[in-house]
């Protein structure tokens, strides 16, 4: 086995793919942090201090209107200060970090979906399936070495893209003199769940892959499935939500969609969803995930022993 | 039980519309070249890549060295192939390539160096495979064939779009390796080009055996009467000596006549009791290319 996915990590590393797909998470993930850091930043920073540098109440008011403005200030000031409380409390530190942290999630595993497409569908592109099966007839091993390499690449696009938010992640709460939460369960949670969710991409690529051979075909409708059809999923179900049945299941079916159930594994959902919704716990977003790997990854071996190659 | 025989037996492929291979059943000896004939769609290609594991028989089998090739511990060294798909990826080197297979089959770079200097690829090693014309490309499928320095080689049409050097090139390798003791299979639509590269031949159409022989042999029983070619200026003379020798005598173009039923010397000696003038005697020797157009007759239609 360890001969093949020699072979197979050879494959990868011998043609520009690699590079291009490298640069294109470097970039995604960049902006990815940059966002999720602004984000954070809002939710951490207390407005009413930001905006009341200076006491004093505009001039021109009435007695009257000077009580209500100055009520409704002291009303701002001490939601601010429980908002922020909040946020800065161990768990919501731990949580802005944990988004911080995973920054990127969503196109890295669009990437390493795609390039685990490229890995099956380039051997019938290019024809190469016959030198392929010709030095390893047995097919459940060239299958399970793609499957191998396809997660490894998986861990390599999380090594990188953990690397680059945690390391600008931490120096943002370093500068606002916040914790950076590395010692704290729910950002170390997210991290290794993404971890998880990075392989079973990759695993689904495969089995993508083997279902739909043709390489332009393969890679378009994935693409356009995870993202565009993802956001389709979520109006469609915001809409029945909100128009039909106004029950919470419809809203926490979200979380079978695999790219949603991504989200909901790192913890990223909730916010996009809206809070009122109370999703399933975040496990059963990586239960979802195991089970659509396991479906694709049993089917494309199943199929990969059987097909003629011709 | 490395001795590097062939056996097809009662192999057949069915796909919806059609019976690509029917009960086919044949065995290829080491040593020799075997030219695998039958025209386009006889179902050559498929019996090719059943033997090779690469597409599932609906029944029969195929075993190379007495095993099937799945079951080879390793099958590169078993035997090796150049079919018709025989492809690299475009933006790959060759030498790329090569490692890539080698890596696989548990073959040493070395090796891979090795064959790129045996067909010559050397100077071409290290660039796109994308570049690459028709003949490089067949040059690489045979190193690739030959990593694994395998007991059998099995090739389908290998001199389709060689130029008549690379087709000299690749006979007087296929031809050296059979002299080795290896196995070589090749197939091909081409009859003019098996004729003079194979020892034996099995011919197929429509996915059945015609018949499977040492060249010669087949090329002998295909004619059942010696024809023999004539130009002479006193036809009328000819034409009666021979039909009263009971043979038969027809145009045959360039107006020369062929004679059948009388070998050569037989018609000279009719001429020359008939002191009739020949310019022209030659014995017609029944080729591969006859043999198969009889044979194969009314079933290389279209499939
Ligand atoms: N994958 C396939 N699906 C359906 N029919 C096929 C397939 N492959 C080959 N055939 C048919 O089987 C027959 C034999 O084809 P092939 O083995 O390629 O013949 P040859 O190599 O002798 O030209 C042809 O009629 C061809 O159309
Ligand atoms: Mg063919």
């Amino acid at each position: 086995m360890t001969r093949l996915i020699r072979s197979e990590l050879l494959k990868l590393r011998t043609t520009n793919m690699w590079w291009i797909f490298l640069l294109a998470s470097l970039v995604f993930t960049g902006l990815a942090v940059w966002i999720n850091i602004e984000q954070a930043d809002q939710d951490l920073t207390n407005h009413y201090d930001q905006y009341n540098q200076t006491d004093g109440t505009p001039p021109g008011m009435t007695e009257e209107q000077r009580a209500e403005f100055e009520a409704s200030q002291q009303q701002f000031r001490q939601e601010e200060a429980a908002r922020v409380a909040k946020a800065q409390s161990a768990l919501g530190l731990a949580k802005a970090a944990a988004n911080i942290y995973t920054s990127g999630q969503f196109f890295g595993l669009l990437l390493v979906m795609l390039l685990a497409i490229l890995v099956i569908t380039n051997e019938f592109y290019h024809q190469t399936a016959t030198a392929t099966f010709l030095a390893t007839p047995k097919r459940t091993k060239v299958i399970t070495a793609k499957l191998i390499t396809a997660s490894l690449v998986g861990v390599l696009f999380w090594v990188i893209t953990t690397a680059i938010s945690v390391t600008v992640g931490a120096l943002y709460f370093g500068a606002k003199g916040l914790g950076n939460s590395f010692g704290h369960w729910t950002a170390q949670q997210a991290l290794l769940l993404n971890l998880l969710v990075y392989v079973l991409w990759a695993i689904f690529g495969i089995g993508i892959g083997v279902l739909l051979r043709s390489q332009i075909g393969a890679t378009i409708t994935a693409a356009v499935l995870y993202t565009a059809g993802t956001w389709a999923a979520l109006i469609v179900l915001q809409l029945i939500y909100s128009l039909v049945i106004k029950e919470d299941w419809v809203m926490e079916s979200a979380v079978y969609i695999p790219p949603l159930a991504s989200m909901h594994v790192v913890g990223g959902l909730d916010a996009m969803i809206g809070g009122d919704v109370d999703l399933p716990p975040r496990w059963a977003g990586a239960v979802v995930l195991i089970a659509w790997a396991v479906v694709l990854g049993t089917v494309g071996t199943l199929i990969t022993r059987k097909r003629d190659i011709a | 039980m490395s001795n590097g025989q062939i056996v097809v037996s009662d192999l057949t492929k069915r796909y919806k519309n059609v019976t690509a291979v029917d009960h086919l059943s044949f065995v290829v000896e080491p040593g020799r070249v075997t030219g695998f004939l039958g025209p386009n769609g006889a179902g050559k290609t498929t019996t090719l890549r059943m033997i090779l594991n690469l597409v599932t028989p609906s029944s029969g089998s195929a075993t190379i060295s007495g095993m099937r090739y799945s079951d080879a511990p390793e099958p590169l060294r078993l035997a090796g192939a150049i079919l018709e798909a025989s492809a690299a990826h475009k933006g790959r080197t060759a030498r790329n390539h090569l490692r890539i297979v080698a890596a696989a089959a548990g073959i040493p770079a070395t090796q891979v160096d090795k064959m790129l200097e045996l067909v010559g690829l050397t100077p071409a090693a290290k660039r796109k495979f994308r570049g690459y014309s028709l003949g490089m490309k067949q040059r690489l499928g045979i190193a690739q064939a030959m990593l694994g320095d395998p007991q059998v080689l099995i090739l389908d049409e290998p001199a389709n779009g060689l130029d008549p050097e690379g087709i000299r090139w690749m006979r007087g390798l296929l031809q050296g390796l059979a002299q080795q003791g290896r196995t070589v299979l090749v197939s091909s639509h081409l009859l003019s080009e098996m004729e003079i590269l194979a020892d034996d031949v099995v011919i197929i159409a429509a996915g059945k055996l015609v018949t499977q022989g040492p060249v010669e042999q087949i090329v002998g029983a295909g004619t059942s009467a010696p024809r023999t070619r004539v130009r002479t200026p006193n036809l009328q003379e000819l034409v009666t000596a021979v039909r009263t020798a009971g043979a038969t005598i027809e145009p045959n173009g360039n107006d020369s006549h062929v004679v059948t039923g009388l070998d050569a010397p037989a018609v000279g000696r009719l001429a020359l009791e008939g002191r009739i003038e020949l310019h022209e005697l030659v014995n017609e020797r029944p080729d591969l290319e006859h043999v198969f157009l009889e044979l194969t007759q009314g079933r290389a239609a279209i499939r």
